[in-house]
């Protein structure tokens, strides 16, 4: 059983570092679409030549096709389409390297000049040595940096690592400190430097500014492409508006990932602040920052801030935890973030896994990537929240939070340099990627909080394993790369059909083999955990086999179109009962505890859809052979509907009242008659 | 007027009874600075504005908290009292106090002259009277102006203004 929990920052992953992580990976992915406009600009005849052969070969085959035809002469296609592809995702991924290249440089170089500006610089005693080397052991890190005093007018401590050596540089006014506190600056440093922010902030930094030049070559080369061209002139090449539209996003995507920065500078500071602190006493630390008082600043300088106010740093001692982790603006940061990296990560992926037996799980690259990320960055810091929140149960996570991810990824997914050329279409041809993807992907924060809940009731000792975080970290990677996912594809699915109905149907039910089989997989293992940890099981399960009862009552008892002699029709008809005996169980648990039942609907609704899929296989003679199919249609549909309602859901008031033990099965009728009248109602529409 | 930021001209070497002031008050009121008076007394005769002035680095990996040296300021003090006492400068904040309060302090910078041995002659201030609490504030008040015009924090200034002043008209080290 896992139990939990008080948070040690040498245990509780930061999300601090994971945002770092996702600023730099968003950056280097500026770089391949830069690459891929490079290969637009110089190669793209003769990759259109060689799709047009490609494409020619195909147009040769006579008659009508079916449909296992289209599909391999489309296998085909790319097949011969793959060496050019291949190129495309080389230059795309030089671009990266150009950029990495580029930042590990200026990485090296601006801490030099930063050092330079505070010389001369001298050594400290072998004494300040000691305490760094001891203040790196007490907090579980490795690198001992080297203690320097810099120049008589330095007033900032610093820390800064080139060439493979990490200095802390104090200002020599340290030595007029009590020793208690000249501590607490160095073990200030010294977190920092165990915390790995010297090398990701330099690194974060090297990027941002090796990005702008890189970013002008496509411009550079389009002019130089005009003025030697006889053809075109330099305003025929760069007076398209898609070029305007191009230095637009580009310069949101530096004033952004500056801002981001700053935010996630500030962040690590109070996290320096407790790793400092960790098991001793802060009121050196908090004596220090008690000195200055805090001057009223404008918003813009707030913004553009490298640390917090001394205010807040010490509210975040006093309390000895960031649960501050968790707010909107974060939110909305990461979330911005993450759907920067989704369709940037594909100039790479996709035509570089084209022709090849990986070739199936090119969409996937995006989605795992900003999942993981988001999982870290995002997800540990709702768990943090919510499992630092005293008392137990006390509503951690406010409204804003469980919002700002969603805000952040719409506003991601319209300011993102890789849809340059869609800001009248929308993203994939149209706009719903800006409603479902956000919708869908905050409903995984909701689900994240919600599991989170259920974990923090049964908490019984004040330890958090490093193991568990793993865990945590696992089960939001899960819950974000499936949203992530299947949000998309609903998305394009939309675009393509113009059906909401279509998209929900075909995107939960049959988006690739890949999603049907990881998604009930995944259900079936967050429901095994939310099981778990949820207490008053014996009425959880009486909902689910109340729920299942009326659904299967439904199924068999009430009219429908359902063509009778269509086995398939008769299949997907027990799928989507079962499908309405999870979603009744989700309607009951939701009704009767408000937002605190996301976490039960996460134990039941599974369990409700797997018992009346199951009893739906009575009707065949052999039915192992369709076990998997009846697991892997309705559970990816649930996992859809749970998240699609998950945030809605999480947004309700939890309802403190104790809840009646009859009344809450009770409700299972209640809520699921319905959905299972509508589905039948509706059926035709339904099934194919 | 006393608000306006003024500036100290850079000097060839310091006026000894400031330099023996300054010595004085980090001696007894800032001691862990001593080892390193005679290096910051070079930089402040070399270059006493660019002593002044803090290297603003906003260094992203740092602690935000701005901690100077206090011997520049007690410097900047004490250059200040000797050269305004002088009348070396036209339009100096020392003209503010009253002409007894800067005959009585211009006596005490000569006698720690005096002390030093270098003029046996000048006349002894212990038989003065005392300046009175309010006397010594205003000289307080002058100094903390003065440096908080060259940049120095509030709180610093006002400590440093109080160790000259102490030091000045106690005759001794130590605040």
């Amino acid at each position: 059983m896992l139990i939990a929990t008080d948070l040690d920052p040498a245990t509780a992953p930061s999300p601090g570092r994971a945002r770092y992580v996702l600023l730099v990976v968003v950056l280097l992915l500026a770089g391949a679409f830069v690459g891929n406009l490079l290969h637009r600009q110089f190669l793209s005849a003769s990759w259109h030549a060689l799709e047009q052969s490609c494409v020619t070969g195909m147009e040769q085959s006579p008659g009508s096709r079916s449909p296992e035809q289209v599909v391999a002469e489309v296998g085909q296609r790319l097949q011969c389409l793959a060496p050019a592809e291949h190129l495309r995702a080389m230059v795309a991924l030089g671009g990266t390297v150009l950029l990495i290249v580029l930042g590990l440089v200026l990485m090296q170089l601006l801490p030099y000049r930063l050092f330079r500006r505070a010389e001369p610089v001298r050594p400290a005693s072998v004494e300040w040595q000691r305490r760094a080397k001891e203040a790196v052991r007490s907090m579980g890190g490795r690198t001992t940096p080297v203690v320097m005093w810099g120049s008589f007018t330095l007033r900032e401590p610093f820390t800064v690592r080139y060439l493979r050596r990490t200095r802390i540089v104090l200002p020599p006014g340290v030595v007029n400190l009590p020793e208690a506190q000249a501590s607490a600056i160095l073990r200030h440093e010294t977190a920092h430097v165990v915390a790995g922010d010297v090398n990701l902030v330099w690194l974060t930094r090297g990027v941002w500014w090796a990005l702008p030049p890189v970013l002008l070559l496509p411009v550079v080369t389009g002019a130089i492409e005009g003025v030697v061209s006889d053809s075109k002139t330099v305003s025929q090449m760069l007076g398209q508006p898609f070029w305007f539209e191009y230095v637009a996003r580009a310069a949101v995507l530096l004033l952004l990932a500056a801002l981001i920065s700053f935010f996630v500078l500030r962040s690590r500071e109070h996290e320096a602040d407790l790793r400092s602190v960790h098991g001793m006493s802060a009121a050196p630390l908090q004596a220090l920052l008690s000195r200055w008082p805090d001057q009223p600043m404008s918003r813009w300088r707030q913004l553009t801030s490298i640390h917090p106010s001394f205010i807040h740093r010490l509210t975040v001692l006093g309390s000895r935890d960031l649960i501050t982790h968790a707010r909107f603006i974060e939110g909305a940061a990461v979330g911005l973030l993450a759907a920067m990296t989704l369709q940037a990560s594909g100039f790479v992926v996709i035509p570089g896994l084209t022709g090849t037996p990986l070739a199936a799980y090119s969409l996937l690259a995006g989605p795992l990537l900003a999942g993981i990320l988001l999982a870290i960055g995002w997800g540990t810091a709702l768990w943090r929240a919510v499992l630092s929140s005293r008392p137990a149960n006390h509503p951690a996570i406010n409204r804003g939070a469980l919002l700002g991810l969603p805000a952040g990824i719409a506003l991601g997914l319209l300011m993102d340099l890789s849809w340059t050329g869609t800001t009248t279409s929308g993203p994939f041809g149209g706009w719903s990627m800006l409603v479902t993807v956000p919708l869908v992907v905050g409903g995984a924060g909701g689900l994240s909080v919600a599991l989170a809940s259920l974990w923090a009731t049964r908490r019984t000792t004040a330890y958090t394993a490093r193991w568990n975080w793993l865990l945590i970290a696992v089960v939001n990677a899960v819950l974000f790369t499936g949203a992530l996912w299947i949000s998309q594809v609903a998305a394009q699915l939309q675009s393509l059909s113009d059906s909401w109905l279509y998209a929900y149907v075909v995107g939960g039910m049959s988006g690739g083999e890949g999603w049907l089989r990881s998604a009930a997989v995944a259900l079936i293992g967050i429901s095994a955990l939310a099981w778990a940890w949820s207490r008053r099981r014996l009425s959880l399960i009486a909902i689910g086999v109340l729920a299942s009862a009326v659904a299967m009552a439904g199924r068999w008892l009430l009219p429908s179109t359902v063509d009778p002699a269509n086995p398939g029709q008769l299949a997907q008809l027990d799928w989507w009962a079962a499908v309405a005996a999870g979603t009744g169980c989700l309607l009951t648990v939701l009704a009767v505890r408000g937002a605190a039942g996301l976490g039960q609907a996460l134990a039941v609704a599974p369990f409700a859809t797997v018992l009346t899929a199951a009893v739906g296989l009575f009707r065949y003679t052999h039915p192992w052979g369709v076990v998997e199919i009846y697991l892997t249609r309705p559970l990816p549909l649930l996992a859809l509907t749970l998240l699609a309602v998950a945030l809605p859901a999480a947004l309700l008031h939890t309802r403190a009242r104790p809840e009646s033990r009859l009344l809450s099965p009770l409700f299972a009728v209640v809520f699921t008659a319905p959905v299972i009248m509508l589905i039948m109602l509706t059926i035709g529409a339904l099934v194919w | 007027m006393i608000l306006r930021r003024s500036s100290a001209p850079a000097l060839a070497s310091i006026d000894p009874d400031a330099a023996d002031l300054s010595r004085a008050v980090v001696e007894g009121c800032y001691p862990a600075e001593l080892d390193l008076f005679d290096a910051i007394l070079a930089k402040f005769e070399a270059d006493p504005d660019g002593l002044l002035e803090p290297d603003r680095l906003r260094a992203p990996v740092g602690m935000g908290v701005d901690i100077a040296l206090l011997t520049p300021y007690v410097l900047a003090a004490a250059t200040f009292l000797s050269v305004g006492l002088a009348e070396k400068l036209a339009d100096n904040a020392i003209d503010s106090l009253g002409q007894s309060i800067r005959d009585r302090l211009a006596r005490r910078l000569a006698a720690r002259r005096g002390r030093r041995g270098k003029a046996a002659s000048e006349p002894t201030v212990e038989s003065e009277p005392a300046l009175t609490v309010a006397e010594m504030d205003e000289i307080k008040m002058i100094i903390t102006i003065h440096l908080s015009g060259r940049g120095a924090d509030p709180a610093v200034a006002r400590d440093v203004a109080e160790c000259v002043t102490k030091t000045l008209l106690s005759g001794k080290s130590g605040c």
